[in-house]
């Protein structure tokens, strides 16, 4: 006998109302469960404050934090900061993603070059990048050149790594599959080189990102007069621990909203992808 | 025409791959290369698509030599190798970039339905089953209309049932133009249901050791006492191969009543 198991069409209807429950659970609960967390330590903190158990001076709680950013956004200095950092952090990413994406590709792609450049950029690579800033501040001045230039520094590395690895590691299998169909060289790299390093180069562009956000920090520790990282140095010394913390949420959410900007504008050309993360993980 | 002219392969590794090969190969004819590991087959196969130049003697079609891949042959590896960020259908298109894009997509609807996966057009590949991807792989080969369809062990990683599937399918997308079949394998019961010749060859270094002629009418019955009896000498022709102390022949059809058994 045939082992089939015919479902009553109630039965089905309940499945497909289980299925989109449990869709509708991936899509919004499961977010939300990150949220957990961090939502569960500042309501915590809040309450030990408002119960006076703690005076929250040097630790504000957060109505507190958000109170500081209202009061500078309402007075226009927040815009001004963030548009500051924002343009730092923009313009050394650009340049750092060039200079990161050409090296990277000649390296990758032409052996003597890659033996010529390669070594020194390893080199330089393992300086710590901050060790720059004295140099900087001489060649290029105190204000936005120098800032700009450290940023770029911290940016290019990854991207060049990550342009250079990709690149070497393209399937040779799948060149080969190009030079049966007989691709010239441009076309070589436009249909075959191009999409196959795609996901190593949005990872690189990723984690240069997230460097970049970490040395416009450094950058702004040295003498800006404006910027995210001058309210942290400004908070330090007159004492203003909530707007320290404010500055830090503010970096935050800024880091994470351009990461996720990257991602979004990748997300299309990379669907093809069969990885584990894109079916949510286990 | 087709013709191995004395054609061998050294690697840089000092790996003596490929002695002095020679054969001609009529238009629209199937061959099938056998022989254990290590006897040059796949290197013969990639000295004639041109990825690989060979140490000596010359590969020429209709009288081009050839030194790098050529717009009239094509090739199958034992892997799809399909471009995992394009969809089926722009797989099999792959090798019509020039042509305008109307044209293309004529072609490539008409390959699709002709491999049977017209529904799998807008898929990815990484969604396919191996023979599904293996079936797109030729289609993408056999789309540009070679004149010299090369294939290296193109269904070695498939199971039995789809394995005997897309051997008969392939004689079918075969006989749609006639290209000539170049097939390397190590299976005898492929060699015999396909080619029309079975080149034998025998190890280190690499070079021909027997030629049986298959002449049995298509579609060929694998099951019949005729098919047996190729298979038994392309067989025996492949023990013997791998018998180092034996003299190289190169018999004609009849290689198999010469030898004992």
């Amino acid at each position: 006998m045939a082992m089939t198991v015919d479902l009553p069409a109630l039965d089905q209807g309940d499945a497909g109302a289980r299925r989109a429950a449990a869709a509708r659970w991936s899509r919004f609960a499961r977010p939300a469960l990150g949220l957990a967390l961090p939502v569960a330590l500042a309501l915590g903190w809040e309450l030990v404050v408002h119960l006076g158990w703690s005076n929250g001076r040097l630790v504000p709680p957060p109505s507190k934090v958000f109170a500081t950013i209202m009061e500078l956004a309402k007075s226009g200095e927040l815009t001004r900061h963030i548009l500051a950092t924002l343009w730092r952090v923009g313009a050394g990413f650009v340049l750092g993603v060039v200079a990161g994406t050409i090296m990277g590709a000649i390296s990758g792609y032409w052996g003597l070059a890659r033996r010529l450049l390669d070594p020194t950029v390893q080199a330089l690579r393992a300086i710590p990048s901050i060790a720059w800033v004295p140099l900087f501040i001489l060649w290029l001045g105190i204000f936005e050149t120098s800032k700009i230039a450290l940023i770029a520094v911290g940016v290019f590395f990854p991207v060049y790594l990550g342009v250079m690895g990709a690149i070497l590691s393209v399937d040779r299998k799948v060149v080969e599959v190009g030079r049966v169909f007989r691709l010239s060289g441009f076309a070589m790299i436009r249909r075959i080189l191009l999409p196959a390093v795609l996901p190593a180069y949005v990872v690189s562009l990723r984690v240069g990102l997230g460097l970049g956000w970490m040395f416009v920090v450094a950058a702004e520790f040295m003498g800006a007069s404006e910027g995210l990282g001058y309210l942290l140095i400004d908070g330090q010394q007159l004492g203003k621990p909530a707007q320290i913390l404010a500055a830090i949420v503010i970096f935050a959410i800024l880091g994470k909203l351009t990461d996720w900007l990257i991602e979004v504008a990748a997300a299309p050309l990379l669907r093809w992808q069969d990885a584990f993360g894109a079916r949510g993980g286990a | 025409m087709l013709a191995l002219n004395e054609v061998g392969k050294t690697y840089p590794n000092g790996v003596h791959a490929l002695e002095r090969f020679s054969a001609e190969i009529r238009p629209g004819e199937i061959i099938a290369i056998i022989g254990g590991s290590g006897c040059g087959k796949s290197t013969l196969l990639r000295a004639i698509a041109g990825l690989d130049r060979a140490s000596t003697g010359m590969v020429t079609l209709d009288n081009t030599i050839i030194t790098s891949p050529h717009a009239k042959i094509g090739i199958i590896f034992q892997e799809p190798r399909l471009l995992p960020w394009l969809s089926v259908a722009d797989n099999i298109g792959f090798g019509l970039a020039e042509l305008p894009a109307g044209v293309r997509r004529e072609r490539v609807a008409a390959a699709l339905a002709r491999v049977g996966l017209t529904d799998k057009a807008a898929a990815w590949p990484r969604e396919l089953s191996g023979g599904q991807a293996q079936r797109v792989a030729i289609a993408r080969a056999l789309v540009p209309q070679p004149e010299v369809l090369l294939l290296d062990e193109p269904f070695s990683a498939l199971d039995a049932f789809t394995r005997r599937d897309l051997q008969d399918h392939l004689l079918d997308l075969w006989a749609d133009t006639r290209p000539t079949l170049i097939l390397v394998t190590h299976d005898v019961d492929e060699a015999v249901v396909l080619a029309d010749r079975v080149i034998v060859m025998r190890p280190r270094p690499g070079r021909l050791f027997a030629e049986i002629t298959v002449n049995l009418a298509r579609p060929r019955d694998r099951n019949s006492e005729l098919f047996d009896t190729f298979k038994r000498r392309v067989l025996t022709a492949l023990d013997r191969s791998l018998d180092r102390n034996v003299r190289d022949v190169t018999d004609k059809s009849n290689a198999g009543e010469a030898m004992w058994w």
